[in-house]
């Protein structure tokens, strides 16, 4: 089943056709133009020539320039076109325009940034109308220079809001303009302007950063002098243009005002000396996450996972242990960010003398770390005990250990003093277990010579781990252990069994669902888990083997019900037989009827005939409702109501130019043409669409679906199409709709008309195929996008 | 704050829910207030606002709580002085027009992907948005989210991990937006402004469709920005961008100025990496991520030791909180917008090599195709009249 996701991505592979230089498309575009065209058909051949067009395109476009319905599409093309034309003939447009048509063009000269423009552009800053007046202001901006300047500066005495706001914006643009041109002088005279406490605080703040930029040798001074000020803009301006301002002497002079600031300002300043990553201010970083003020703790704490070295694991290690929530977890995060120095030696050295709360905290680091050297120390912790560094060092341990230390964690399991401890280091094993992968498995030796040698104690806490290791060793360790004569020995080698990862004991697990008092229920378990987890690679035929014996074996209801839910997911006929024998039985029917319904759906790609067959019989003679229903949906949902001929491929053409030859299913009175049942999708949130990916067997090809559509009475009806790629579609033999595309599936990427007798009418499409996926989406509303009531589609309808 | 556009994506950053991953949204925090909520859909913006305030009593023990508004003109929005920050998610043609109105009016600006739809927009946007000195957040919240898996790949090839980087499976190509129409024409619904939700897109009646991807064109503009805000983190190129898009195999490829080759296409066979993520392919081996996965060709190379002097990479763990720490710090945040600029150009001129179906050079310094008028054309598109960029 595709993912709707999945699908999108498929829509979106990056199929292309090669570019077709075609010289009379702009003549035919300027025809367009100048038709009694749509406005639809206008606004396409503007966009187009706004890629393609020459000189010879502009008089046309201009001439549409006083179209309140074309203003934007036309303004669009003439914006980029790369030659003066097009400022000619919106500067002269822009004489006669009004209202939103003169706003349009006047955005039009400011894009194209030609300072020509400026003279005509500035005669309107003062206009009557506010949204011309500010178009002007906002264009004058875009084009910036002295012309442009002195012109804002002028209207700028007079003006009212909201178009003096624009102006202002425009003068700001101007000044960084200035700025970047390196005419400083004439920038930070326009920035100052604006730093007067009448205007709006933002714009106070883009005169002060803009100021700031200008400052030349005095940016460090005047930054320092605005920090320790008292007026937000300046500070605001200060902090954003600090992060500009590089160098050690920068940072120096920064990490100073940590101790001469207010708290707000000192979180602020610990902020922008971690993204400075600076080292040198770690020292006060560091002074900082002393701080009495919580705040500025926490941020100190999250500048040093940056700043920070080894001097700081300490003070980290206290704050991970901190109760406040909020420092404990900016302290944890530093302790995994600190890189600078030798952090990991520093941090299992520190494991030694750290008190408790502050060594778990640091196991938990090395955890995160994922610093595998902490693995000796973490052993040794372990051995010592309990408590929480005990503790905290065994779940490192969890995440850390590997095979290599296999050895020294048999030599902890055997040594273990108590049964809680023996549980956590086993674990461990587990976890080394889970994180085996690709066919590889955990090396045994130890254990195997471990339990020759150990005394009965350790060899209990061995059988514990003996389950994780897939070994014929332990195999012959196990076997041998559940004959041993003491009772507890059994008892420990049979709860082994029931854990085991090994394929080869799966019958020794069997046999023990079927002798064992005690053991049976959780073997039995077992056995299913075992079978039914996908990592275990037992699918198929081979699952439904397994489970036969044990539905065999199983003695109760419940036990029954769990081999029913492991065979569900068995994608196999035999799966459906033995589902099918459970449903004979009252205590288990309704479990082996939902077993039959989803081997059936999982059969759908692979034993269409099988899994149809089965779903008709549920939907039939299903005891449950539910059942019956939901084999009606996927029956429904998977038969799309149409059908299929081809694919037809030509040798050497692509998918359009496949697009308007006509193949033996599009010609009439064709009647030897195989046409088969085409796919729907199972996908509730696309009913209505036909699948043709798995058809079309491979890249450029054409593909005709078939099927006849009733409909209630006669009515003129819309079709919202979708199609991967191109699609043709005929209404009882009329031609309604052709788009050579290339794309992927989406519903109703297009709307066609046609007319629909009452009764059943004669669908015919032809898609073609790029690379990817293919299919078509079809839903027939109503002229008024309502739905029909009554609506079918089947391809034999009333034949 | 104020959230502009509370559908479905709004609506989640807002309340919560089973999609999203800021449970309870941002009415949740304890650090924000939510003053106001806008949709040109009248049925949403007053559930919004109603459930917000009903949020906010419960949280506060204030029965009759009801300061949060709702607005169908985010205009009026921008204007309240009381608002520091916005939340805008609203269709993809507004996000430009609403972050430079925003910005201008002295707000801190969360924009959804994609924050664009085209290249002069995207830099418009990043000059007022420094002009004015406003934190700016992306909505692409990979850098962020996920348990760090992004985060955490790409400091791996940014250190070496696999070895030099040669090739990126970038699973999805870039995109671009398009004008589309809608119809036939149908009545407006009473409850939708549809002047508003058109807005700087030509005009065209109501043809039924009315969201947020209305104008979703060729490629994939919608989980293109997060596959390739990903792509140009591990690249180091968030102030930078590619040099070259050409097609090999009918398949868009991107060139970065140190010879990488992004494949906008999945690496055969595996789909790890579909769901926001990208395969990196190094001399020593490769590594996949995406939200829920993060593999590579070997273990070693998941558990490469942090180099103390190598790149390391801005650590937020969560997209919200770090937007709000920055409004509150003045901090860069971590999608910030010339990052955003950055990554949106890189879907924006696959969009364009879509369209024009051949090679392209770009200069990521002067930010124009080199030599290329056809195609330095398409860097922008004209909106409606009042909304200008």
């Amino acid at each position: 089943m595709k993912l709707v996701w999945l699908i999108t991505l498929l829509a979106c592979a990056v199929i292309v056709l090669p570019a077709s230089a075609d010289s009379g498309e702009e003549d035919r575009l300027i025809a367009v133009l100048q038709s009694s065209a749509s406005q639809a058909e206008k606004e396409d051949a503007c966009r187009k020539l706004k890629q393609i067009g020459s000189p010879k395109s502009v008089p046309v476009l201009a001439g549409l320039l006083h179209d309140e319905h074309l203003i934007q599409a036309v303004c669009d093309a003439l914006e980029t076109m790369p030659f003066e034309e097009a400022d000619a003939a919106l500067q002269a447009a822009l004489k006669s325009a009004i209202g939103k048509n003169q706003a349009s063009i006047i955005h039009a000269l400011g894009e194209r940034r030609n300072p020509d423009s400026v003279k005509p552009l500035a005669a309107l800053l003062d206009d009557a109308d506010p949204l011309v007046a500010s178009y002007a202001a906002g264009a004058l901006g875009t084009i910036g220079g002295k012309e442009a300047s002195r012109a804002l500066l002028r209207s700028l005495k007079n003006v009212k809001e909201p178009v003096r706001s624009v102006m202002v914006d425009a003068l700001l643009q101007c000044a960084t303009q200035f700025h970047v041109a390196g005419d400083h002088a004439a920038a930070s005279s326009l920035f100052k302007r604006f730093t007067g406490k009448t205007e709006r605080g933002q714009v106070r703040v883009a005169a002060y950063a803009g100021l700031l930029r200008t400052a030349g040798n005095r940016v460090l001074p005047e930054i320092l002098s605005s920090i320790k000020g008292s007026d937000p803009a300046k500070q605001t301006a200060a902090l954003l243009v600090a992060r500009e301002v590089q160098g050690p002497k920068a940072t120096q002079s920064f990490t100073n005002l940590l101790t001469q600031t207010p708290p707000t300002m000192q979180i602020a300043l610990l902020g922008l000396l971690q993204q400075r990553g600076d080292a040198s201010a770690g020292p006060a970083a560091l002074a900082a996450a002393r701080s009495a003020e919580r705040d500025v703790r926490v941020a100190a704490i999250t500048a040093l996972g940056t700043l920070g070295d080894a001097s700081a694991i300490s003070v980290l290690a206290n704050g991970a242990a901190s109760s406040d929530e909020s420092e404990q977890k900016a302290a944890r995060e530093a302790l995994i960010e600190l890189r600078l120095g030798r952090i990991s030696e520093a941090m299992v050295a520190r494991l030694t003398t750290a008190r408790p709360e502050a060594q778990a905290e640091l196991i938990r680091a090395l955890t995160a770390r994922n610093e595998k050297s902490a693995v000796p120390k973490l052993i040794e912790l372990a051995m010592a005990g309990t408590g929480q560094a005990s503790d905290a060092a065994l779940s490192g341990l969890d995440r850390l250990a590997d095979s290599t230390n296999l050895p020294a964690l048999v030599q902890l399991l055997v040594t273990a003093t108590n049964d809680v401890t023996l549980v956590r280091i086993r674990r461990v094993f587990e976890s080394l277990a889970d994180r085996v992968v690709g066919g590889q498995k955990l090396e045994a030796t130890p254990v195997a010579t471990a339990f020759v040698q150990a005394d009965r104690r350790g060899r209990i806490a061995l059988l514990s781990v003996c389950g994780f290791f897939p070994d014929p060793r332990i195999r012959v360790l196990l076997r041998a252990a559940l004959k041993d004569s003491d009772v507890t020995i059994q008892n420990a080698a049979a709860r082994a069994i029931c854990e085991t990862r090994d394929v080869e004991m799966l019958l020794d697990l069997i046999d023990l669902a079927h002798n064992s008092k005690e053991l049976g229920a959780p073997a039995f378990d077992s056995y299913v888990r075992f079978v039914e987890d996908e990592a275990n690679g037992v699918v198929g035929l081979r699952r439904v083997q397994l489970l036969r014996p044990a539905y065999d074996l199983a003695k109760t209801k419940e036990l029954k019900w769990s081999v029913l839910a492991a065979l569900s997911g068995a994608a196999h006929p035999e799966a459906l037989d033995l589902a099918n024998r459970a449903r004979a039985d009252e205590a288990t029917r309704a479990e082996a009827e939902a077993a039959s319904a989803r081997i059936a759906e999982s059969l759908l790609a692979i034993e269409p005939n099988a899994a149809t067959a089965a779903l008709r019989e549920l939907a039939t003679n299903a005891n449950s409702w539910t059942i019956r229903g939901f084999a009606e949906g996927v029956l429904k949902r998977f038969d799309s109501g149409w059908v299929y001929a081809g694919p037809y491929r030509l040798s050497g053409k692509q998918c359009h130019e496949l697009f308007d030859i006509e193949f033996p299913a599009e010609r009439r009175g064709t009647n030897r043409i195989e046409w088969r049942r085409a796919a729907g999708t199972v996908v509730l949130a696309r009913l209505g669409e036909v699948d043709l990916a798995q058809v079309v067997g491979g890249d450029h090809c054409v593909i005709y679906l078939r099927t006849r559509v009733f409909v209630p009475k006669a009515e003129a009806v819309t079709l919202e199409i979708g199609s991967d790629d191109g699609i043709k579609l005929w209404v009882n033999g009329e031609l309604v709709h052709a788009n050579n595309a290339v794309r992927g599936l989406a519903p109703a990427q297009d709307y066609a008309k046609a007319n629909l007798h009452e009764g059943w009418n004669d669908l015919l499409a032809k898609i073609t195929q790029s690379t990817a996926g293919c299919g078509m989406m079809l839903r027939i509303v109503g002229q008024d996008g309502a739905e029909i009531q009554g609506v079918k589609f089947d391809s034999n309808g009333a034949q | 704050m104020g959230f502009i556009g509370v559908g479905g994506q709004g609506s989640g950053h807002l309340l919560g829910g089973a999609w999203t991953y800021i449970p309870g949204g941002y009415s949740a925090r304890r650090d924000v207030q939510v003053l106001a909520v806008c949709d040109v859909w009248k049925d949403r913006r007053e559930t919004a606002r109603d459930r917000v305030n009903a949020n906010y009593a419960k949280l506060f023990g204030q029965g009759n709580y009801h300061s949060c508004e709702a607005y169908r003109d985010f205009r009026d929005v921008l204007g309240r002085d009381d608002i520091d920050a916005v939340l805008i998610a609203t269709p993809i043609h507004w996000h430009g027009v609403m972050t430079i109105m925003a910005a201008k009016a002295g707000k801190d600006i969360y924009c959804e992907k994609p924050t664009a739809i085209t290249i002069r927009e995207s830099q418009a946007m990043k000059e007022t948005v420094l002009r004015y000195g406003r934190v700016f957040q992306a909505g692409t919240q990979q850098r962020s989210e996920y348990g760090g898996r992004f985060r955490r790949a790409c400091e791996l090839v940014r250190n070496g991990a696999i070895g030099e980087l040669k090739e990126i499976y970038a699973c999805r190509p870039g995109g671009t937006f398009e004008w589309k129409r809608y119809g036939p024409p149908q009545p407006v619904p009473v409850e939708l402004d549809w002047e508003l939700a058109l807005g700087p897109a030509p005009w065209q009646s109501y043809g039924g469709v009315a969201h947020a991807h209305m104008f979703v064109g060729p490629g994939d503009i919608n989980w293109g920005p997060h596959h390739y805000d990903i792509i140009q983190w591990a690249l180091d190129a968030d102030r930078s961008g590619p040099v070259e898009l050409f097609f090999e195999s009918n398949v868009l490829q991107y060139r970065y100025a140190n010879d990488v080759v992004v494949h906008a296409a999945q690496f055969p066979g595996d789909s790890t990496g579909s769901s926001g993520g990208a395969r990196f392919v190094g001399t020593n081996g490769w590594i996949a991520v995406d939200r829920e996965h993060l593999i590579a060709s070997s273990s070693a190379i998941l558990q490469h030791p942090p180099d103390p002097n190598g790149p390391r990479l801005y650590r937020s763990e969560s997209h919200s909180g770090n937007f709000l720490e920055c409004v509150r710090t003045r901090k860069r945040p971590i999608c910030d917008i010339e990052t955003a600029h950055r990554s949106a150009s890189a879907v924006l001129l696959g969009g364009i090599a879509l369209q024009l179906k051949r090679t392209l050079r770009w200069s990521p310094q002067q930010e124009q195709f080199v030599g290329d008028d056809e195609a330095n054309r398409l860097l922008s598109t004209t909106f409606r009249t009042p909304w200008e960029i």
